[in-house]
């Protein structure tokens, strides 16, 4: 069985032609039929040759941009894993204040350490115990 | 006529030709050899004119072909060019593209250029 191609049509083309030109009966009747055939055979396969170019460059910037979109992911990934080490493994943390020992040898709140080595912020309130610690005299509504 | 259904691969289309005269070709193609992976498809094609010759709609949803994939594509049309030519049978090419992806409906624009064939533009 020959080999499956995607231009079987265009190879039979041809083979109709070779078998032509082996012929030693050539007439030129025969030769103008086969030359016809062949003409519009080259003619379809210039126009498909263009068509195919411009549509596999269409592709290839489809490629492209999916590249530059798992490259552009793959980065943002990296520096979320960045941030994610950046706060694994022991803190060195004040007992009595709770300022954190950065990198730089700097001590910083504990807000401020963890909102510049993640990707948390901070909304500060007051909790029941030290509400009552710092206001006895507030009642909160029911 | 039997139903021709091919699953989704990485690297191949999910093809459902159904006998009804429902032909849909959906997903990514890159395979190792477009040629063998088309052959049953334009086998089954070729069949379906010959034999069955009902109206065609056929559903278009693709994400990404190769060249040689893209060639197989247009040897499909001219399947379904030359059937229309020869038939009252009426054939519809509606063809899909993500709202966003410019590159598949660009695609399908050049596709439709030289046909003859009825093209409809879908976005989804």
């Amino acid at each position: 069985m020959p080999k499956e191609t995607i231009f079987n049509k265009e190879n039979s083309v041809l083979k109709s032609a070779k078998e032509t030109l082996a012929n030693e009966n050539l007439s030129p009747e025969l030769i103008k039929d086969e030359l016809e055939k062949v003409v519009k055979a080259f003619e379809k396969l210039l126009k498909e040759n263009e068509k195919l170019t411009k549509l596999g460059d269409i592709m290839d910037r489809k490629l492209f941009a999916y590249k530059e979109e798992i490259e552009t992911k793959k980065n943002s990934l990296e520096e979320a894993i960045g941030k994610i080490r950046q706060l694994e493994g022991i803190l060195p943390i004040c007992a009595s204040c709770k300022k954190i020992r950065n990198e730089e040898n700097n001590w910083q709140q504990m807000e401020v350490y963890i909102s510049a080595h993640s990707e948390a912020d901070f909304s500060h309130g007051i909790c029941p115990d030290c509400t009552t610690r710092l206001y006895p005299n507030f009642k909160p509504k029911k | 006529m039997e139903h021709l259904k091919l699953d989704k691969t990485k690297f191949t289309l999910a093809i459902d030709f159904n006998p009804n005269g429902t032909l849909e070709m959906e997903g990514s193609s890159y395979p190792e050899s477009a040629a063998e992976f088309f052959a049953p498809v334009y086998d089954w094609l070729n069949r379906f004119v010959s034999e069955v010759g009902t109206n065609i709609t056929l559903n278009l949803r693709f994400d990404y072909l190769n060249t040689s994939s893209v060639k197989c594509v247009l040897n499909i049309l001219e399947i379904l060019e030359s059937y229309q030519e020869n038939s009252d049978s009426k054939i519809v090419i509606n063809w899909y593209s993500e709202e966003d992806d410019e590159d598949i409906f660009e695609t399908g624009e050049e596709l439709a250029e030289d046909s003859s064939l009825n093209f409809n533009f879908i976005s989804y």
